[in-house]
């Protein structure tokens, strides 16, 4: 396999770290913000502050989807390592968010629709992109081929994403007990503010986590690229 | 169970969920430049 890793090693990032702290204070603001400064809701009274942990959550992992995507797409076009890794990167990301949007959206639907669970559409074609996406990532943790994992990979990646609308839509296509996508023009005016700050929240926590996640995944890469170079020049190394 | 229950279980796994994950990471991270620093590579 061809390497797109120059020289002895790889470049770090440098917007990463800095980026990693912006990031991080506007999450802890923007969480603030959303946790203290929002009136309770008519009907859900204090219940509604999950939704600025929920909804971005899902969100941001739909947008974690879309750069699985794009960089599988990518992967089978270029043939280059550096977008398999994104993929795979972005992918682990968005099985974490998606995973916790679940779990947030059962500790509100507890107290809200009485009940932890139920299979409904959103949530069930929810479960199904968690399943495939954890799906596509244990396909690469048994396929040792780098090459062979990488074009799987990037066909299930592709293949993937057909649930991702699907899951969008499923309150518009289907009666559900889950309202309507929460979006700017959908929820109340007093709370939009608080929504957007933390889906903002949330892609910068997003593209630093990726980042931070790529950039091992090159590490990891090239070190696996030197062992092998050292084998096929028979030489030792210490690891 | 009051309403701040499923508030503070719902931020309280959320900030958990992320912090670990970020810190994992981090860790990881530095175990990789270490490793590739022994292959006489490293980070630039």
């Amino acid at each position: 396999m061809s390497s797109n890793f120059d020289g002895n090693g790889v470049t770090r990032p440098r917007w990463l770290f800095p980026f990693g702290v912006v990031a991080a204070l506007f999450f802890i603001g923007a969480q603030a913000a959303g946790l203290l400064l929002s009136a309770p809701e008519r009907d859900m009274g204090h219940l509604q502050k999950i939704l600025y942990v929920h909804v971005p959550a899902a969100w941001a992992a739909i947008i974690a989807f879309l750069v699985v995507l794009i960089a599988s797409v990518l992967y089978l076009w270029k043939r280059q390592p550096k977008h398999d890794l994104l993929a795979a990167s972005a992918a682990e990301v968005g099985v974490l968010l998606i995973g916790m949007a679940l779990a947030l959206g059962s500790i509100w639907g507890r107290p809200t629709w009485g009940i932890w669970w139920t299979w409904e559409p959103r949530l069930t074609t929810t479960a199904i992109m968690l399943l495939i996406y954890a799906g596509y990532l244990a396909l690469r943790a048994f396929t040792e081929d780098e090459e062979r994992r990488a074009r799987w990979s990037a066909a299930v990646g592709i293949m993937a994403f057909i649930n991702v609308p699907i899951v969008y839509m499923a309150p518009r296509w289907w009666r559900t007990i889950h309202q309507v996508q929460s979006t700017p023009g959908t929820v109340d005016p007093n709370y939009v503010l608080s929504l957007r700050l933390n889906a903002f929240a949330f892609l910068f926590l997003l593209t630093f986590l990726i980042g931070l996640r790529y950039h091992i995944a090159r590490l990891e890469h090239a070190r696996r690229e030197r062992l092998e170079e050292h084998a096929l020049a028979g030489g030792e190394i210490h690891v | 169970m009051s309403e701040w229950f499923y508030v503070r279980l719902a931020y309280g796994l959320a900030w958990t969920v992320l912090t670990v994950y970020t810190v994992l990471l981090l860790r990881r991270r530095a175990a990789a430049v270490t490793a590739l620093r022994g292959t006489d590579g490293g980070e630039r």
